[in-house]
């Protein structure tokens, strides 16, 4: 059975809300006035552990914006791009960006069902 | 102080009961003891700890941590911060009412050792809105309590602290030590 695995950029107090500045958050982008060397390898090798990508509509918004023209040696963006990625959200019609899955209704089966589904490791939400 | 993963020091009506705190974190909360001579608490803190310390130790199952910190405890000069309170029974405590900062700053003045500020989070908060402390101690317990007393209230502004230290315990706290300014 694979696993579901959250993962989130957070503040001491909580607050996970813009870690990347793109969503006009007054304190937005502050996760990356902490980046070193240690955190991208973090999250290459977290991403190498998934295959699948679970998101509620606003970070899918955000990503579905900026991963496409991206490109980086290491492969980080090509895996983003093509890796299996399943949407929940009521709101949203279609969906532009490689490999997505709308989930509108029924979470809890169509997550069971992802979990179940022939694939290796976990699957990572954001 | 002990925290919930999601940023509460205790339950909806006080509760404490998820706190792990077990030998190898009481040796270092003992250090972290050892290095002050003076304590602060707030109203509802102090309350809890008069009511406890004081006779702590004659208690035949008093346990270690119960005999170690009833000695550094009882004895030390305990400063309350409350408008309200009137009367206190503990021996060495005084009540400060009002100009915290300027209390604190006379103190921090005298020769001793550090003072160190016990659970009490209204207070903790007021101190952090003040800029008055130098220090952060946190036990991060693994747990989620969903609705509780905020560590972090009525903070309004962004507080940037630098990680000194932090230690994963074997029963699943990790502490985090942090200098603060801003």
């Amino acid at each position: 059975m694979r696993r579901i695995v959250i993962s989130e950029f957070v503040s001491l107090d909580g607050v996970v809300e813009d870690p990347g500045g793109a969503e006009k958050f007054k304190h937005g982008g502050w996760s990356f006035k902490f980046r070193d060397g240690q955190v991208p390898k973090y999250k290459m090798d977290e991403l190498k552990a998934s295959d699948s990508l679970l998101l509620g509509r606003v970070t899918y918004e955000e990503f579905a914006k900026a991963w496409p023209s991206r490109k980086d040696d290491v492969g980080f963006a090509d895996k983003m791009n093509n890796m299996h990625k399943y949407v929940v959200s009521t709101t949203l019609k279609k969906l532009d960006w490689n490999n997505s899955h709308l989930i509108k209704t029924n979470v809890v089966e169509e997550g069971q069902e992802a979990e179940t589904a022939a694939g290796s490791g976990h699957s990572g939400l954001r | 102080m002990h925290v919930s993963l999601d940023g509460f020091v205790a339950g909806p009506n006080g509760e404490i009961d998820w706190v792990r705190f077990d030998d190898d974190l009481v040796e270092d909360v003992q250090a972290l003891v050892d290095s002050a001579d003076t304590a602060l608490f707030g109203r509802v803190t102090y309350r809890l700890m008069e009511s406890y310390w004081p006779t702590a130790a004659d208690s035949p199952t008093a346990s270690k941590h119960d005999l170690d910190h009833s000695r550094w405890l009882n004895p030390a000069p305990k400063i309350v911060f409350s408008r309200t309170l009137k009367n206190v029974h503990w021996q060495n405590t005084r009540i400060v009412k009002d100009h915290i900062g300027e209390e604190i700053a006379r103190v921090k003045k005298q020769p001793g050792k550090n003072l160190i500020l016990f659970a009490s989070p209204t207070l903790g908060s007021t101190f952090m809105s003040l800029d008055l402390i130098d220090e952060y101690f946190f036990n991060i317990n693994p747990i989620v309590l969903g609705k509780g007393k905020p560590l972090f209230r009525d903070q309004n502004e962004m507080r940037r602290l630098k990680l000194l230290e932090s230690k994963t315990y074997k029963n699943g706290v990790v502490s985090l030590r942090y200098r603060g300014g801003n």
